[in-house]
């Protein structure tokens, strides 16, 4: 047997002429985690893609135990045991579990699928894994972290050399992460190539042997975890180091209140809210998924409309709330959901820019030279990386999407931005660019709420934090240096109550 | 600097629009050299303009259908509405109303119409499919309760000369069809209200996140799509001088294919409304060269088929190659 | 980019070459006849066109063909019209989709100077009248054809049998002329319980026809204004178990029907003579074009098949079908 399990060798890709992975390598042991790290637009999701033949590579090798391989389709590759289970799970949220699990290799008798034996045998292999649910229930009503098992039930009905797992832990609890770790063992144990793709760096030294950094589409390094630091990867990562110290905030403006917000009440989900932000102030507000929080930044611009509560914008309360209304007011939401509600991906980055600011083009028709210098300043300005101003949002990687969505709002010169996970799914160095441009929002006299589950972020941008628990506010912090990670958690986790 | 202005200004037309105009341009050039070899005549003034009347009344209601489908729906009561208004407005002429006044009544009927159509879909999350399947089925019943499913004829010379006038020798009806797409075009590119329509295509929740009215915005395109059905209607109806109740049927489907011809995606939000005019003046040039070719009729839907099928894949060609 | 405009290119090649696979050879000096059915998704065209091809053929002369692909509308025969004037035909036999339809059509032959010979349907005298036009009308008059089948109920039914009508599209004259033509002859006589538009439909004469039936189990004659509405009630009756008790009467005499008379499970069809027209048509068309005088009006005449004729009646239809 070949010492290595898989070997990508020198790959190359590129999309309308840009390159997207320049001689990428990548080397899997047989019983080995090997994490592959890098930045948003590193080409991690390309490399992985192009591994299991969802894209066509330009030039390269792949070598599965010593054997080179040319994979025409997804399925090909799953059927030489090279297994991936994206954030986005494959499967049918409409059909029970176990025929998610034998999709395509059904058990049948007299033609016909035999469905006992199918349930039969979903439920033994579920269990080898220790998922307890029945296998009649329908995949759409598990937890996030079920439907993970449900694939990698999947993914082990075959036979498994290499199962890639791309950032695995990020919508699923501790606990279960927990439970995750135990599975990945196992199938270390049994031989398996595990690529581990994450961002949290706690996770990788927990659970990776080795390390694989890409930078810009290239292979930086590969390192054994246990000889290096969180501090080492990030240098290598993106090229420079970052820091975690709160920053000294010295633009707030602690006479003005740019916006307050009273007894806000949404069905059960935001319960009676009171907040305030300064001019020139961050506030966070911290809380669980499903705590109310993008509900509450809903209500408050309007898109969402609230039972009860008053919102009031530099002292003065909105009479209608709704959103053209706030936009008006210049209080912006950028949604936590840059696809689904951020951008409109099939359009350009300066028609995205544009869309809430169209008024400003207008004379009579829309002046389109204005739009296009006003998009190219924008994407000089926060440095978007883009192949022209007017290429489609979805060409662009999460962390410049993220910018775009900054972008149209920047453009409108609002008071008030609501930024909802301003930073899930970006990279360092992406982070990094984006805290400056709220810093120097601030600066210039805007106020910030910044909804996060990052709670580095929250102590690190925050003046004060607001931590929100089943729809309620139950504390807000001066964050100063007695308060702690742990403190926000209990607030979020029980509401305080010990 | 220069030099970037120059890639950025040739760039301006993109390479699906460029593929759809070779491909008209070489159905075009085919056509006068078939027609060339058998003696007859294509390529001559008059049958240039024979073409584009012909295509009138689809090109005309497929501004209306490019609206829509830009927003994502899809409006499948057009062809019924043209009958209705050819029943309507004839009833009406009949009766002694004025031409233009009748004109602005069947106008206002249509985006009634499509006011009702499109409520139904924006506020009423029906979707579009059903709503206009629906409204196709009740207006033509509407249509033949009009007047016992009978045709109306006999109408005075005025009616035809709606469409037929010449102003320097060039029928009036494509001077219309020119205008009315030269309005949409620029309405669509340079006003907020085309900018919101295809947002709305694109993402309608980012739209919504944005200030855009979504609601009313979708249902005024339901309305463009009733007014640029009934003024096909009265095109048609001003054509032929007779009002048959069963016209316009089946053309919403020459409409739909029009417009993805012209590259507008299904989907919504993607595509120009200037090349709803060239799928129109494809699938009428097809029809005409076909004809004159003395092609026998099921070879022409065959070949129309085809057509659409090429044009769609040719305009996938980018999304391809991305694989 | 290169790509795309190959694939266009090799595209339209594709198509282009389907075409000169399905173009006729065609010689400029000979004239030129356009021939324009309702449609050609049914045998009576089919046949008519069959006759105008025979006869076109004997006397040397081109025969182009064409006609909506599916329903009949004014506006389809309009741009047919348009485009075989542009094509260059000496003259046109037309098969109007309505009576009143073609006043657009008419103008535009009129002013290319196009003779024009006027089957089957005929184009109302005001149509013609705001044209300012005389044309030759060739065909059967429908009233007199369902009158034929009218006198053949009158003699061999009792007094108040019970009789259901099936009409054709409400409003198109054809229809109200075929029923018509039999109501006049029969309504002292039968006792006429049901009247239904199947729209010339299969399948909706029998969902008509079951609805009738089970409102009146006791019918006994069914009048279908064409055969293909009459075949529907024949499935309707069958399925009702009623086949000896309900007699079918149709109207066109398509081959399915001239069967099903043979074998006893229709009463009759009323036959014209499609092909008849076909070949009066481009025979006096092509006097018209050479100068010389045509006849305004031809009648092709009507009669009713039953058993006793059918025989004789299909063997004359075989020289027509395909």
């Amino acid at each position: 047997m070949a010492e290595n399990i898989l070997e990508m060798k020198d790959i190359n890709k590129s999309f309308f002429g840009v390159d997207v992975l320049k001689n990428a390598q990548l080397e899997v042991r047989p019983g080995e985690v090997h994490v592959l790290l890098g930045e948003n637009g590193a080409g991690k999701s390309t490399l992985i893609k192009i591994l299991s033949s969802a894209y066509k590579k330009n030039s390269g090798r792949i070598l599965l135990d010593g054997k080179e391989v040319n994979f025409h389709s997804p399925k090909e590759a799953i059927d030489a045991g090279i297994n991936v289970i994206y954030q986005e799970f494959n499967l049918n949220p409409y059909v029970p579990i176990y025929e998610n699990i034998f999709l395509g290799r059904e058990f049948t008798k007299y033609g016909f699928i035999d469905e006992k034996k199918t349930i039969a045998e979903a439920r033994k292999s579920m269990d080898r894994i220790g998922l307890k649910v029945d296998p009649k229930t329908l995949v759409g009503d598990l937890s996030v972290a079920q439907k993970q098992m449900v694939e990698i039930t999947k993914a082990l009905n075959g036979e498994l050399k290499v199962l890639v797992l791309d950032e695995p832990t990020a919508a699923i609890t501790d606990t279960e992460t927990a439970e995750l770790f135990k599975i990945v063992r196992e199938l270390k144990a049994k031989g398996v190539g595990i690529i581990y793709i994450s961002h949290r760096m706690k996770e990788l030294f927990e659970i990776g042997d080795r390390c694989t950094v890409m930078r810009d589409g290239e292979f930086v390094r590969t390192v054994t975890l246990e000889e290096t630091s969180e501090d080492e990867l990030t240098r290598m990562m993106v090229g420079r180091s970052v820091s975690f110290e709160k920053r000294v905030n010295n633009h707030i403006d602690e006479k003005h209140k740019s916006l307050e917000v009273t007894g806000l009440c949404y069905k059960d989900v935001v319960k009676d809210v009171c907040l305030d932000v300064k001019r020139g102030e961050i506030l966070g507000i911290a809380g669980l998924v499903g705590a109310g929080r993008t509900e509450l930044a809903k209500c408050i611009i309007g898109a969402y409309k609230a039972h009860c509560g008053t919102v009031k914008v530099h002292g003065k309360e909105l009479e209608n709330v709704c959103i053209c209304n706030t936009i008006k007011e210049k209080v912006v939401y950028l949604s936590e959901d840059r696809k689904d509600e951020g951008l409109v991906l099939i359009h350009g980055v300066n028609d995205n820019i544009a869309l809430p600011n169209l008024s400003r083009f207008k004379k009579f028709l829309l002046n389109d030279k204005k739009i296009t210098s006003v998009a190219k300043e924008y994407i000089n300005k926060l440095k978007i990386k883009t192949s022209s101003y007017k290429a489609q949002a979805n060409t662009l990687s999460g962390g410049n999407q993220q910018k775009v969505v900054i972008a149209k709002w920047l453009c409108i010169d609002a008071d008030v931005y609501i930024f909802d996970e301003p930073t899930r799914g970006i990279d360092v160095g992406a982070r990094d660019e984006i805290y400056e441009i709220m810093y120097e929002l601030i600066s210039n006299g805007a106020s910030i709420i910044m909804i996060s589950s990052d709670l580095v972020e929250i102590l690190k941008m925050c003046d004060r934090v607001a931590v929100m628990h089943e729809g309620e506010i139950r504390n807000t912090f001066v964050n100063d240096a007695s308060l702690t990670q742990e403190k926000i958690l209990s607030y979020a986790l029980h509401g305080g109550a010990h | 600097m220069e030099k970037v202005n120059k890639t950025e200004s040739f760039s301006k037309i993109d390479i699906q629009s460029l593929a759809l105009y070779i491909g008209a341009v070489l159905i075009f050039i085919t056509f006068t050299i078939l027609c060339g070899a058998y003696g007859k005549s294509f390529f001559t003034l008059d049958n240039m303009k024979n073409i584009i009347n012909q295509s009138a009344v689809i090109a005309v209601i497929a501004i209306g259908q490019s609206i829509v489908i830009l927003t994502g729906g899809i409006d499948l009561s057009v062809g019924s509405i043209v009958g209705f208004v050819g029943i309507a407005g004839g009833l009406l002429l009949k009766s002694g109303m004025p031409l233009m006044m009748v004109i602005g009544v069947v106008i206002i009927c249509g985006c009634i119409i499509g006011f009702a159509n499109g409520y139904f879909v924006s506020f009423g999350k029906v979707p579009a499919f059903i709503v206009t399947l629906g409204s196709m089925q009740i207006i033509h019943g509407l249509t033949m309760v009009l007047n016992t499913g009978r045709p109306v004829s006999g109408f005075p010379s005025e009616l035809r000369m709606v469409v037929s006038a010449k102003i320097m020798g060039i029928p009036i009806s494509i001077i219309y069809v020119f205008l009315l797409y030269a309005i949409m075009i620029t309405v669509m590119k340079k006003t907020t209200l085309g900018r919101w329509i295809y947002a709305i295509g694109g993402n309608a929740n980012a739209a919504k996140l944005a200030g855009v009215k979504t609601k009313q915005i979708e249902m005024l395109a339901y309305v463009f799509g009733g007014l640029f059905a009934s003024i096909g209607g009265i095109f048609l109806l001003s054509r032929l001088s007779y009002a048959d109740p069963n016209a316009g049927m089946g053309y919403e489907l020459d409409v739909i294919a029009a417009v993805v011809i012209g590259g507008i995606a299904l989907s919504g939000g993607k595509g120009s409304i200037g090349n709803t005019l060239v799928g129109s003046l494809i699938l009428g040039m097809l029809k005409c060269g076909l004809q004159i070719l003395n092609v026998p009729v099921y070879f022409q839907t065959i070949i129309i088929g085809i057509t659409i099928i090429v044009a769609v894949y040719l305009d996938k060609a980018k999304e391809r190659k991305a694989e | 980019m290169k790509k795309v405009t190959f694939y266009t290119l090799a595209s339209c090649f594709l198509i282009f070459n389907l075409i000169l696979c399905s173009v006729p050879a065609f010689a400029k000096e000979k004239i030129v006849i356009g021939f324009v059915p309702m449609t050609l998704n049914n045998e009576y065209f089919i046949t008519m066109v069959n006759g105008a091809r025979q006869k076109a053929k004997e006397l040397g002369v081109d025969l182009e063909v064409q006609a909506a692909d599916q329903h009949a509308s004014a506006a389809a025969q309009l741009t047919i019209i348009e485009n075989m004037i542009t094509a260059g035909v000496d003259g046109i036999c037309i098969v109007p989709s309505s009576s009143e339809g073609l006043v657009s059509a008419l103008e535009r032959c009129k002013a290319s100077n196009v003779p024009i010979i006027n089957l089957d349907t005929k184009i109302n005298k005001e149509v013609l009248d705001e044209v300012g036009m005389e044309v030759p009308f060739y065909g059967t008059d429908n009233y007199a054809g369902a009158a034929e089948a009218g006198k053949y109920v009158l003699k061999h039914f009792d007094k108040g049998a019970k009789t259901a009508i099936l009409t054709g599209i409400k409003g198109q004259q054809n229809a109200a002329d075929r029923r018509n033509g039999f109501y006049d002859q029969v309504k002292d006589h039968v006792n006429v319980v049901a009247e239904q538009s199947a729209n010339w439909e299969v399948d909706q004469g029998y969902t008509a026809t079951q609805n009738i039936l089970s409102a009146n189990p006791d019918l006994q004659l069914i009048f279908a204004s064409n055969d293909g509405m009459a075949i529907g009630a024949l499935r309707a009756v069958e399925e009702a178990e009623k086949k000896g008790q309900v007699k079918i009467i149709g109207f066109d005499a398509i081959s399915e029907a001239l069967n099903l008379v043979e074998n006893g499970d229709m009463l009759g069809t009323v036959a014209q003579y499609p092909a008849e027209m076909g070949i009066k048509g481009v025979e006096n068309i092509t006097k018209k074009i050479n100068g010389e005088k045509v006849e305004m009006h031809i009648n092709t005449g009507a009669k009713l098949i039953t058993k006793d004729n059918v025989k004789e009646h299909k063997d004359y239809s075989k020289q027509f079908a395909d």
